[in-house]
């Protein structure tokens, strides 16, 4: 793991969050030696303070995250206290609750906290394992670059087919029209190649057009291929093979950004789980502390 | 249907672009700006998937996907019938219905804007989530509204608004603030239902002492209610023993710190008290001192009071019986009419209905089988009462009256041959016969009786005393018998949980024990062979509750308790 927010300085919050668990730990068991334990006794309610309080601090570090200027330590030290203290909540929440679970909004919110505690462990596992990989993936080139490579494969496409026939032209224009990048949520994370482009409709008679799947820009590559078998002309053969060529990189690039949305993507959706479930949890920490005093 | 397509570059032949044409059969046209849509239209402020056309009822319709704006007729619309010589305005694109006749391909003729940059791959391509319809703003206020829909707004409800309160907590579906329940109600408090008020009277406030009294009327307090111990209690509540809602359910906390924290430091509360510091049972506890029986004073009926030896002081028991247990259980046996006999502990000591205390031990039920009353061993008859010296005495009198009168010749005049029985030839008696014979009765039944109370049968196992200056019958005293029933009044022993072990495992000098003064209680150390402190592993984890309880019988109620600790 070469992600610093997970070794900050030598594991500090990793050990402060464990000690901050065995100690919950220490004291339940001594006490529940005693007295059966609940939310409801003296250690009960110590705990869910101390919850209550971590996951208050542990909510704060989105606004942390936004002030970059903040004089409180830096970023990473943030991070790293705010993994490893999320998950020492979750156990002093289990604690706290003694184990004691039920149709009720104390339950709900411990769930929240489950969901929120897991989806922060997606974050981490993408964040730790996704910007190295993606960065091989696009050869440590931007996406910028990628991007400018295809418009420029794009031309040169275009170009080469304005010397050839209609037909060719009319089918790179279509090839390239229908590239398909990125998409609606499922398709980036999906990162399928979806791809299309209007060829005529054999089946139907000449005027007719179909639309079909040109993932890989497979259709393409056979078309100049069949043309290319038929060409007799060396300037125009030429032309074809280079055209070709272009085809099969332009394939390999939309593939790779393809990839890549796709990463970036996952790297990113988790938190559109983290924080939603952060704000219910909020609401739902507030609603059962009212409960508990309000049927006190 | 089927849709023929004509697509021009607006203003002419503007950017070298050429007027495409394509025919489609398709049942839908799909319009928008995704890689499958039949009319692909590259326009950034178009939707991938912005509209459909589409036969409907013999006309030609377009419908916009959700909620997409499309431009019929300078009109904005979602839905549209479509007629030759309309237009349509997507993003800055115009398609013109140029045919739209049945039975005949419908004919749209697409102006694509002289601007359309489709190099501009970012524009056109959503890239990133940002891009997309997911909104973690949108999530986030949806899932806080919708926690506060659920276990917020109809639970307040329900909590503040009394008429609403049965509908909303009686049906399981809806959420109340049956949601705010922390765990299932004791089975034994069931029968309250989802009424939380019942309880719960007043919010943010403890749930108070009045509301268990509603109903457990006749709970006694922990000390007297008469007196001033009663403000001990002024800081404590039911619900600081009895926690409702807990998970498995347990109504009484079985907490030894509950009793400790007075009784480890008793005296410091309450100076007078003559029970000693108690903590933990599996190392502070006191030794066990029994309650004995003493008689008060020397009133007829008897009076008996109890008392608790201070500690260090040997207990003794004052019945006035003498009972040898170790003669009654000698390995040999001990003498019986038919011979030698073994006892066991449980021939005299039965446990009663409850197994918590022994059933008391009677003369008729336990000792008259071997301890015959007779006065003649060899006249069953002779035979007196247990349990009343009068009775005893009359007895004898009546005996020796009637072998008086039965014997041929007085049996005071047996010295002088000759003499006859009075009234042998008469049929009555003269007065002075009467007194003699009177007096020869009364001379024998002291005799006997002194034998009796004195040597021989009651004085094996009663105590008997002579009334100072008193005569005749009148000069014996039985001295009255009391054993002590309830050896330990504070404290709960079951017998009956005890019974797989012989009862000498416990009470161990029994065997040993010659006198009835020996208390034959077993001390603690018997009890902690197998009894640990409330957190021992390697023993029974025993708790005060195990033992004791805390509302004690004749202590007075326990709401009289709670409304001296209100009006002091």
């Amino acid at each position: 793991m070469h992600a610093s927010f997970i070794n900050y300085r030598n594991y500090r919050y990793g050990f402060s969050a464990l000690a901050l668990c065995l100690g919950a730990v220490l004291a339940y068991v001594i006490d529940a030696r005693r007295e059966a334990q609940s939310g409801g006794t003296w250690l009960g309610y110590t705990l869910g303070t101390v919850a209550a309080v971590l996951i208050v601090y542990l909510a704060l570090y989105g606004v942390r995250r936004r002030s970059f200027r903040s004089p409180s330590g830096s970023a990473s030290g943030w991070l790293s206290a705010h993994i490893y203290l999320g998950v020492a909540t979750l156990c002093i929440a289990a604690l706290h609750c003694a184990f004691e679970f039920g149709r009720n909004v104390h339950t709900a919110a411990f769930v929240l906290l489950l969901l929120v505690v897991v989806s922060g462990g997606w974050g981490v596992y993408v964040y730790a394992r996704y910007p190295g990989l993606i960065s091989r993936q696009r050869g440590n080139l931007s996406r910028e670059t990628l991007l400018e490579q295809l418009s420029k494969l794009d031309g040169r496409a275009r170009a080469l087919a304005s010397t050839l026939d209609n037909r060719i032209q009319a089918l790179v224009d279509h090839a390239i029209r229908r590239t398909h990048l990125g998409g609606g949520v499922w398709e980036q994370l999906r990162g399928r190649d979806l791809s299309a482009i209007l060829i005529p409709d054999a089946g139907r008679g000449a005027a007719f057009a179909q639309i079909v799947s040109n993932e890989g820009q497979h259709v393409l590559i056979q078309r100049l291929a069949q043309e290319h078998a038929a060409a007799h002309d060396a300037t125009f053969d030429a032309r074809l093979q280079e055209l070709l060529e272009v085809a099969g990189e332009k394939a390999v690039l939309v593939g790779k950004l393809q990839k890549d949305i796709q990463l970036q993507g996952l790297l990113q959706f988790w938190l559109y789980l983290h924080l939603p479930l952060c704000f219910g949890l909020l609401a739902a920490l507030l609603i059962h502390v009212l409960a508990v005093f309000f049927y006190w | 249907m089927q849709v023929q397509i004509f697509i021009s570059p607006a203003g002419g032949q503007a950017g070298g672009r050429q007027t495409r044409e394509y025919v489609l059969r398709k049942r839908r046209l799909t319009i928008g700006r995704a890689s499958f849509q039949d009319l692909q239209l590259l326009d950034p402020k178009v939707a991938p998937r912005h509209a459909v056309i589409r036969p409907h009822a013999g006309r030609l319709r377009i419908e916009s996907c959700g909620r997409e704006r499309i431009r019929v007729n300078g009109r904005w619309r979602t839905v549209a019938s479509l007629s030759e010589g309309d237009t349509v305005q997507i993003g800055a694109t115009t398609i013109t219905v140029r045919r739209a006749r049945r039975n005949a391909a419908v004919q749209l003729e697409v102006s694509e804007p002289s601007a359309s940059d489709e190099a501009d791959l970012p524009a056109l391509h959503s890239l990133s989530l940002r891009e997309t319809r997911l909104s973690a703003h949108l999530w986030s206020w949806l899932l806080v509204l919708g926690v506060i829909a659920v276990f917020l707004a109809p639970a307040l409800f329900a909590a503040l608004n009394v008429p609403a309160r049965p509908i909303l907590r009686s049906n399981t579906w809806v959420p109340s603030d049956r949601l705010w329940e922390s765990g299932p109600l004791h089975p034994s408090h069931q029968s309250i239902g989802g009424n939380c008020n019942a309880c719960h009277a007043a919010p943010f406030r403890h749930v108070g002492d009045t509301q268990c009294t509603a109903c457990h009327k006749n709970v006694q307090h922990h000390v007297d209610v008469r007196t001033a111990d009663v403000a001990l209690f002024a800081q404590h509540r039911c619900g600081d023993c009895h926690v409702e809602h807990q998970q498995p359910s347990r109504l009484i906390q079985r907490d030894s710190r509950l009793c400790t924290d007075c009784h480890s430091h008793l005296r410091q509360l309450k100076s007078n008290t003559d029970l000693l510091d108690v903590g933990d049972f599996g190392a502070h506890h006191p030794d066990f001192r029994p309650t004995l029986l003493e008689r008060s004073g020397s009133s007829t009926p008897p009076q008996w009071h109890t008392v608790r030896p201070p500690p260090g002081v040997r207990a003794e028991e004052h019945s006035n019986l003498s009972f040898s247990h170790a003669e009654h259980l000698k390995p040999k046996g001990i003498k019986a009419p038919n011979g030698y006999e073994v006892l066991q502990c449980q021939d005299c000591h039965r446990p009663n209905t409850s197994g918590r205390q022994m059933l008391p031990i009677s003369m008729e039920a336990h000792c008259s089988r071997c301890h015959s009353l007779q006065f003649d061993e060899h006249d069953p008859a002779t035979a007196v009462a247990h349990g009343d010296v009068t009775r005893v005495f009359e007895t004898l009198q009546a005996h020796f009256i009637r072998t008086y009168l039965n014997s041929p010749t007085p049996p005071d005049q047996r010295a002088s041959p000759g003499a006859r029985r009075p009234g042998g030839e008469r049929e009555v008696m003269t007065r002075d016969e009467q007194r003699r014979a009177r007096d020869w009765a009364d001379q024998q039944s002291l005799l006997i009786a002194r034998e009796l109370l004195e040597k021989r049968v009651c004085v094996e196992c009663h105590r008997i005393t002579r009334v100072p200056g008193a005569t005749g019958f009148a000069q014996w005293q039985v001295e009255p018998v009391r054993i002590t029933q309830d050896w330990m009044p504070l404290a709960q022993f079951s017998h009956a949980s005890h019974t797989t072990t012989a009862c000498t495992t416990c009470h161990t000098k029994a065997a040993a024990s010659k006198a009835s003064a020996d208390v034959l209680m077993p001390v603690i150390g018997v009890c902690r062979q197998c009894h640990g402190g409330s957190a021992d592993t390697t023993k029974l984890a025993s708790d005060c509750g195990m033992c004791h309880t805390f509302h004690l019988p004749g202590r007075g109620l326990f709401e009289t308790g709670i409304q001296a600790k209100r009006h002091p």
